[in-house]
């Protein structure tokens, strides 16, 4: 906000003879940036997910009497219970290093939590080195959260609504850029993030990180979100990678713990 | 820790408690088992090979061969007291001694080179082939009855082995070894038993020959003729006597001690100078005095010696005797009760040993690559090791999901895990079959490599 406002200063005194014409490409760039405020969130681009291409990538919550999406059930029960009595709205997914099963997690929550109608979920996907969110879908390719950072395009442009069975998800995917660690620490994912963010409607907000280990990304952005999910996936994880980690989980609020890959014989019982 | 929240009440916290006393007991032997079934290919490669490479190495040993003797050592059938034995050493210690001659270096080295033992091994120097024999030579003591360790006068039997290669050169090596055996004892015993005869003997022939000196000279004197004793005065009959006893000490004395001894050289000094001093005397009267003197003194000698003589031709006739019960084997002897045998079937102990250190072994390799394994790769495995690190109330469980890669792979991995033990166990039985039906592996070898050279041809 800062940025923006101290720019049409120096704008207005730069050019303060020319009010009107320099206001007004200043205000349309705001707005582009900032997207229209009277757009009903519901109208989000919207498309179908193929059901194939979710079950190859192990994505099953969509589905309410697939076995295995019980357990993500289990997990969306207790973090939204956390969340609703802390009046928490977003949530960050991170794990220690890549391959603990973070962004299957992420999505697969997200998928169940979309179940539930009452509620309004949206998945970002914010690892900008490699982001996979949009290819486990099945999307198309799009700019998304780079995209709206370097103002090519309007935030509410940049969100899907998929529809996969009975969840209908918001998704603002991304695509990979090469300076990410410089746009996660600008000012401009700042006031993204507020906007998204900032939502009035009963939203749950999920954003999929990189890993903790392998570089500052995530630790940039978890003080801007509520609380933290933390993957850790068995035969991958170590023990000191967590207790690495964990100093820099110190400052946030962990909703859980989530343990990953783990075998038949220690999952609950199904009834 | 990690910051906690107020743990929330969910039917979760009953299944936790649940899990968590399961864990305590049943987890370690089922987390033992899961990290083997995890690793099962960190075992069985290590341990497969290693217990192949030990079954080789024991089919691949040669075979050497034990032919053994028993020998039985009786205790003389007579008893001791009637007649005494030359040798008086117990049973054991006679083995022992046995054993210790054997084992000498010049005779094994005698036997080696008798059988050309050991020649296939070029320049192998003596005391190798001394060495390799002691090693290869058994003689031990074998128990005849339990009581035999406390009586000293019962049967001692003991065995001689020798171990080689060839199993006709074996036996022949122990026949050998238990003649000389036999040979050598009964030379020592009987040259003792001549050794004893002899020295008495030749006692006994010196005192035959001292008696007869004694008697000749008694005669002597008894053919002297007996002169009449004229007067004499009481001076001179007392000189005269006196110089007749000294002469008589002197006799008895010369019986007993040498002409050297210095009482012997005194008397005899003291005698001449009475002569001397008496030389005016009637010399017949002196002479008749004396030669009585001297006949008692000489009977007394022939008794001194007549005794000596008794002694010696007893001990005499007691050697005799127990030379004569060596040479009728009535006293202690050596009796083989088992001729060495050709051995059919070779030892199997060698072979035993290096198929259990091989198996011994693998066991450990493997055992050893898995735990390196799960130590270095310290990875979360259950909730139990979260437990220290984070908040147990917060930990949420999420199966694995098995996608069709997942599936073709664990496929996949059984097939291959069927393969591997499927190869163990042939190779296996395969080198078992060859060590207990005894085939020559080495020559199975030689042939299949010729096979391929001509096979590459």
């Amino acid at each position: 906000m800062e940025n923006i406002r101290e720019a049409i200063e120096r704008a207005k005194r730069r050019q303060a003879p020319q009010k009107g014409a320099v206001i007004e490409p200043l205000k349309q760039q705001a707005r582009l940036f900032l997207g229209d405020t009277q757009a009903s969130p519901d109208r989000f681009q919207e498309t179908e997910l193929d059901f194939a291409q979710l079950q190859s990538q192990l994505l099953v919550a969509y589905d309410a009497t697939d076995l295995r999406s019980r357990p993500f059930d289990m997990l969306r029960t207790e973090v939204l219970q956390t969340m609703d009595s802390n009046g928490w709205k977003t949530l960050a997914v991170v794990s220690p290093t890549p391959n603990c099963g973070k962004t299957l997690t992420a999505i697969n929550l997200a998928l169940s939590v979309a179940r539930q109608r009452e509620r309004h979920v949206l998945l970002v996907d914010l690892d900008l080195r490699r982001p996979k969110v949009a290819a486990y879908l099945g999307l198309k390719k799009r700019d998304g959260v780079i995209g709206v950072l370097k103002h090519r395009l309007d935030l509410h442009d940049a969100i899907v609504c998929a529809k996969a069975g009975d969840s209908r998800l918001n998704v603002l995917p991304t695509m990979a850029a090469s300076d990410s660690s410089d746009l996660i620490d600008s000012g401009e994912m700042r006031l993204m993030l507020e906007r998204v963010l900032g939502q009035a409607q009963p939203q749950v907000t999920i954003l999929d990180l990189p890993p903790l280990l392998a570089g500052h990304d995530a630790i940039s952005i978890l003080p801007l979100v509520d609380c933290v999910l933390m993957v850790v996936a068995v035969g991958t994880t170590k023990t000191h990678e967590i207790k690495e980690c964990s100093k820099y989980l110190e400052k946030t609020r962990v909703v859980r713990f989530v343990l990953n890959k783990a075998s038949e014989s220690m999952a609950t019982y199904f009834y | 820790m990690l910051q906690t929240l107020s743990p929330i009440e969910t039917y979760r916290s009953a299944e936790l408690a649940l899990e968590d006393n399961r864990g305590d007991q049943g987890l370690n032997v089922g987390h033992y088992i899961n990290i083997l079934r995890r690793r099962i290919f960190y075992f069985l490669v290590p341990f497969g090979l290693i217990s192949v490479i030990g079954l080789c190495g024991a089919a691949l040993v040669k075979p050497t061969y034990l032919s053994e003797g028993k020998i039985l050592l009786e205790t003389q059938r007579i008893a001791p007291d009637l007649v005494r034995p030359v040798v008086t050493s117990t049973p054991v210690e006679r083995v022992l001694l046995i054993r210790q001659r054997l084992q000498a270096s010049n005779n094994l080295l005698s036997i080696a080179n008798k059988f050309d033992l050991y020649s296939e091994q070029p320049g192998i120097k003596k005391y190798e082939i001394v060495d390799l024999m002691r090693k290869n030579t058994r003689l031990l003591l074998a128990d005849v009855d339990a009581q035999q360790r406390y009586s000293d006068t019962s049967s001692v039997a003991f065995t001689v082995g020798f171990e080689y290669s060839n199993p006709e050169i074996a036996m022949r090596v122990t026949n050998d070894m238990v003649a000389r055996i036999i040979d050598e004892d009964t030379r020592s015993r009987t040259s003792r038993a001549t050794e004893a005869v002899g020295v008495l003997t030749s006692e006994s022939k010196s005192v035959e020959d001292q008696l007869e000196g004694n008697q000749k000279q008694l005669l002597e004197i008894a053919r002297r003729p007996h002169d009449s004793v004229p007067e004499s005065s009481d001076k001179e009959r007392s000189q005269l006597s006196a110089l007749a006893s000294l002469k008589a000490e002197l006799i008895q004395k010369m019986s007993v001690y040498s002409e050297a001894h210095p009482a012997v050289t005194a008397l005899k000094k003291r005698v001449a100078a009475m002569e001397k001093s008496l030389t005016d005397a009637p010399r017949a009267a002196a002479v008749g005095v004396n030669a009585d003197e001297e006949v008692e003194a000489l009977k007394r000698q022939r008794e001194v010696l007549e005794k000596r003589l008794a002694e010696s031709n007893a001990k005499l006739s007691a050697a005799r005797l127990g030379e004569r019960l060596d040479r009728d084997q009535q006293s202690d002897r050596l009796q083989v009760i088992e001729a060495p045998q050709l051995p059919q079937l070779p030892l199997k102990s060698a072979k035993i040993k290096i198929a259990g250190t091989g198996f011994a072994l693998a066991l450990f390799l493997g055992l050893g690559v898995v735990t390196a394994k799960e130590m270095f790769d310290g990875s979360i495995r259950n909730r139990g090791q979260l437990a220290g690190l984070v908040n147990s109330e917060l930990v949420v469980l999420i199966p694995y999901m098995f996608s069709r890669a997942d599936l073709v792979r664990s496929r996949l991995r059984k097939a291959s895990l069927v393969l591997t033990i499927g190869v163990i166990l042939i190779a296996w039985s395969g080198l078992l079959a060859t060590i207990l039906l005894h085939l020559p592996l080495d020559f199975l070898i030689n042939k299949l490599t010729a096979i391929f050279d001509a096979l590459r041809e």
